[in-house]
């Protein structure tokens, strides 16, 4: 029953894309999709449990495959993936619920709930898929609803954000197919695990130099990485709300998890290691965590602070899967469900201040702690959370990626990487320094009420999410443990024989 | 073996159109009203004869040889035209045209052409013989060329038809001039026959005068496909023309010339691909040409109706590239998949292409004549907000002419592009990169057409009730049902996947015996 649970991950919000597709706009087609993704929700739970107790969770059949090319729809949970469509099943509920009246009011407001839903769906599918090209199927199918809500919903500049995210991501992706197929050339089959076993059995040296370029790139681009991430500040900014939040907190997740899933077990293992490709990706990740610190700290629009903070946050969790230790790895992954769970809150929490402001610059508004103390104290709290400090979710996994790269690339790399948290402390504190304190600041017409029922419904899943992973992190570490061990263990750089002391793996488990 | 059965859908197209010729002599609308419903039966019944008949290995009689591969050509051809007839479909009251088009008098006639020239396309398909492909390609021209000049009473399409006509003129007289070569090389008229000769004596026959001839009929082949450097005609004659026919020419021809190709560089091969490299290298470089040329110059274009014909020329670049990898490549399997993907992107073409021109002609404009439904992006401008199902009907199309997922034009791209890369050489792993990258540049003006289609105009964004004609929807039945069918099949083909797989895997059966 949990393998069919799978399938249903996905047709469930399919389905609710196209009834509300054909409903009309007003509130019956948000409750409507607000039941879909709530159903999706308890079911991804229902997966999560069976692959929490230890279960690997596959479903194939027979009739979609396209055998000629070697193509299966098959799909398989582990507890990597588990945990990111638990992350998308969250937060897009919270998303649906937190959709302003005047897109879902509008003429077209109905579509604007569907295409949240066949997001949902793809990027369920994304992180479900046990097949490259399936895989490829949903990552560009994430797309279209996301240029759609984009270049329909958006700001002022909604047209070039939105032309520029799709053609920077759809450029990337084209390589990701390209090195995929090549590689389904000699596994025969698109599967994934066969995938890797070609990458580390099958290809030489030279050829995995440039698959892994390409699996490279697509993926770099949508997590993003410095200098591929232009894209990303615009298309933050111009979305509507919903969109940002999804975007930044689970869609930035599909390139690293990208990176771990396909990347790294096929194109960066003993056979395809390649000093100088690592060596410009750890760069770029340092240019990323301290560049992107320190535009961010100079931000005006709180949004686009994020998008540069997403930025920083990112490089760091990079570098940590190129780590590739049990480790860093753990950390990595564990990073990703932190930013997802704090990205998300803290948009959602300024897209309720714009609201009531009407701005998101962080000049126009000060003082807002005396006006409304419980959405404020919501906010530090993700905020601290983004920061990193510990019994948030931020905390565990910044500190294993760090000990993961102080492992792998010494204490030089670390310390540069470390002044991302230190710059993510001095800009997020600064935003809430601004917005917060101070003497009372807002626009004319600003509506200054605390948070309402609405609003703590969308909030408090989030921060009893990013308590409950910030205080007890060993059950979720240990539950990814087994899945990260089998790729680190197919890593052994010839440079690099001992990764660092075994037993400190163990930091937070028994 | 009797061939007549096999040939089925020609004669009933000729039948038909000698049919509608005699009734498009009665001025009477009621008779004028039956035309159009003469031509989809009629495309209908070729359809369903080209569906149930199974020619095996090969049915040949004297100058004619139908495989099974001619009767998919057929199929798809029969079935795309009919969308066309809907799409030219009379809706005024002397039924003498729609919004979109006008025949004056000849509605009869028009169908009648249309007719005609889809017969050219099934004679091609089944063509074995030198005079009998000649013939076939220019019964699938010489009525296109009437119909761009009498779809619209003014200069523009009298201008556009002469200029398609000279120009296809010229390259008629090329294509004769190298099947003339051909003759004289090998001293035989039947293409099997030339292709045996070819792989018998390949260094006896004079090889430099083998090539100019193939060379010079594949030339006269890419002037149908409108490949680069012979596309220049491509963007006023689709301008030009009213929309149905635009339609109906970025389809027509590029059927007919793809086929064409297959059949000579079958016979250049001597049946077994082997080819001089240079023909092979030739086609090559003219596919990344005519890729790069397209996209790029569809990226400066205004007129949507231009944007689109740069955009069928970026198509054929593909087609080329499927080509190119059949002709390039070394593994026998591979090359029955590229040619497997060339007939597959036809189907796939035809459909997504459709929509888009459907979409256009539900549109009005905001122009000055010729233009009688949408051409620039001005017209369209804020036409999705006004009318979600024709915004999200385009955004199909252009999302499966860019090569998403879920439509079939993601399955097109990837057949196209899978054999060249799998193939493992590395001329072709660069052909494939640059079929990807160009998808990349062919996005951007596809998705400026959906931006335009979804922008906020003066009128969208207020929200009260907008007075009646602001942007009013064209309501033409026949033309919905062609939407309707071109966007369901799109999207049917990129999403059930068995339907997929059945279509490709049936692809690769009606080209195995092209790979003989």
């Amino acid at each position: 029953m949990a393998n069919n649970a799978l399938i249903l991950l996905i047709a469930f919000p399919i389905v609710g894309t196209i009834v509300a597709g054909l409903m009309k706009p007003g509130a019956m087609v948000r409750s409507w999709t607000l039941i879909v993704s709530a159903v999706t929700f308890v079911a991804s739970v229902i997966v999560a449990c069976s692959v929490l107790s230890g279960n690997t969770l596959e479903w194939s059949h027979d009739r979609f495959n396209l055998e000629t090319i070697g193509f299966g729809v098959k799909l398989a949970a582990d507890g990597i993936s588990i945990w990111l469509v638990l992350l998308t099943t969250l937060i897009t509920p919270l998303v649906v619920l937190s959709v302003s009246k005047d897109i879902g009011e509008q003429p077209n407001g109905h579509w604007y709930y569907a295409w949240i839903l066949l997001l949902m769906a793809a990027l369920n599918g994304t992180f479900l898929a046990a097949d490259g090209l399936l895989f490829y199927f949903f990552f560009e199918l994430t797309l279209i609803p996301t240029l759609l809500m984009i270049g329909i919903w958006g700001g002022p500049e909604r047209r070039e954000a939105a032309g520029k995210f799709f053609i920077y991501t759809f450029a990337g992706s084209v390589f990701l197919l390209i090195s995929l197929i090549y590689v389904a050339a000699q596994a025969g089959s698109f599967e994934i695990a066969k995938l890797v076993e070609a990458g580390q059995y099958k290809l030489s040296a030279t050829e995995l130099c440039w698959v892994g370029a390409g699996l490279l790139v697509g993926f770099l681009i949508k997590t993003p990485v410095f200098p591929l991430h232009t894209w990303q500040p615009l298309a933050y900014a111009e979305s509507p709300n919903g969109a940002t939040v999804l975007m930044a907190s689970v869609m930035s997740k599909l390139g690293t998890y990208g990176l771990i899933r396909l990347t790294i077990p096929i194109a960066f293992t003993t056979a395809g290691h390649n000093q100088t490709v690592l060596c410009i990706v750890a760069v770029l990740c340092l240019i990323s965590i301290v560049y992107g610190g320190l535009i961010a700290w100079v931000q005006k629009d709180m949004v686009r602070l994020m998008a540069y903070s997403s930025l920083s946050h990112l490089g760091l969790c990079v570098l940590a899967i190129f780590a590739t230790s049990t480790l860093s790895l753990q950390g990595a992954v564990m990073y990703m469900l932190a930013h997802g769970l704090s990205t998300a809150a803290i948009l959602l929490v300024i897209d309720m201040i714009a609201r009531r402001t009407g701005t998101r610059n962080i000049d126009e508004i000060s003082g807002l702690f005396a006006k409304m103390p419980v959405l404020s104290t919501l906010l530090v709290l993700f905020v601290m959370a983004s920061i990193g400090l510990p019994i948030t979710s931020g905390f565990v996994g910044e500190f294993l990626s760090l000990q993961g790269v102080m492992n792998h690339y010494g204490l030089g790399v670390t310390v540069i990487a470390a002044t991302g948290m230190v710059l993510g402390a001095i800009y997020m504190l600064h935003m809430i320094a601004k917005v917060g304190f101070g003497p009372l600041k807002a626009p004319e017409g600003a509506e200054l009420k605390d948070i309402c029922g609405r609003e703590i419904g969308a909030l408090l899943p989030l921060a009893t999410a990013v308590l409950v992973v910030g205080i007890t992190p060993t059950p979720i570490l240990d539950s990814f443990k087994n899945d990260v061990a089998t790729i680190a263990a197919e890593w052994k750089p010839k440079a690099d024989t001992n990764a660092g002391p075994k037993s400190e793996s163990d930091f937070f488990g028994q | 073996m009797n061939v007549l059965p096999y040939m089925l859908p020609e004669i009933i197209l000729l039948v038909a159109a000698a049919v509608l010729f005699v009734m498009g002599t009665s001025s009477a609308p009621s008779i004028k009203r039956l035309t159009p419903i003469v031509a989809v039966i009629a495309l209908l019944a070729g359809l369903i004869s080209a569906i149930i008949a199974d020619a095996g290995t090969g049915v040949a009689k004297d100058s004619v040889l139908v495989t099974n591969f001619s009767l998919y050509i057929k199929t798809i051809s029969c079935g795309v035209a009919a969308l066309f007839v809907l799409l030219a479909w009379p809706t005024s009251k002397a039924s003498d045209g729609n919004e979109s088009i006008n025949f004056s008098t000849e509605t009869g006639e028009y169908f009648a052409l249309l007719l005609l020239a889809v017969a050219g396309m099934c004679m091609t398909a089944s063509a074995n013989s030198l005079p009998t492909l000649f013939l076939g390609i220019e019964l699938a021209s010489i009525p296109t060329y009437i119909m761009v000049t009498m779809s619209r009473p003014h200069e523009v399409a009298q201008e556009a038809g002469v200029k398609y006509f000279f120009l296809g003129a010229a390259s008629a007289a090329i294509m004769l001039m190298g099947m003339s070569f051909l003759f004289g090389v090998t001293g035989e008229m039947q293409l099997t026959t030339i292709a045996q000769k070819i792989g018998e004596h390949t260094a006896g026959l004079a090889a430099p005068l083998l090539l100019l001839a193939m060379v010079l009929i594949v030339i006269s082949f890419l002037f149908k496909l409108a490949a680069a450097p012979l596309h220049f005609y491509a963007g006023d004659v689709y301008q030009g023309a009213a929309t149905p026919v635009t339609a109906a020419i970025s389809f027509i021809p590029k059927v007919t010339g793809t086929v064409a190709l297959l059949k000579i560089i079958y016979v250049a091969g001597g049946g077994a691909w082997a080819f001089d490299p240079k023909l092979a290298k030739l086609i090559w470089i003219i596919a990344i040409v005519t890729m790069t040329v397209g996209n790029i110059l569809g990226l400066l274009q205004y007129n949507v109706k231009r944007v689109l014909a740069y955009s069928s020329i970026a198509h054929s670049g593909y087609l080329l590239v499927g080509i190119a990898t059949a002709m390039l490549v070394t593994n026998g399997d591979y090359r029955t998949q590229a040619l497997a993907g060339v007939a597959f992107y036809l189907l796939a073409y035809g459909i997504m292409n459709t929509a888009a021109f459907g979409v256009l002609m539900l549109l009005p404009s905001k122009l000055r004549a010729p233009a009688t439904t949408a051409e620039t992006y001005d017209d369209i401008a804020g036409a999705g907000r006004k009318h979600p199902a024709l915004g999200l009907a385009m955004a199909v199309s252009c999302f499966s002419l860019i090569g998403m997922p879920a439509t079939v034009g993601f399955f097109g791209k990837l057949y196209i592009v899978k054999p060249a890369i799998q193939s493992g050489q590395s001329l072709l792993i660069w052909l494939a990169v640059a079929t990807m990258i160009n998808a990349t540049i062919s996005a951007a003006y596809y998705l400026k057409i959906v931006a335009m289609m979804w922008s906020k105009t003066a009128d969208s964004d207020d929200h009260a009730e907008q007075p009646a004609g602001a942007i009013a929807c064209i309501r033409s039945l026949p033309v919905l049902t062609a939407v309707a069918v071109s966007v369901i099949g799109t999207l049917a083909i990129g999403i059930i996947l068995p339907l997929t797989g059945g279509l490709y895997d049936g692809t690769l059966d009606v080209v195995k015996l092209l790979v003989g």
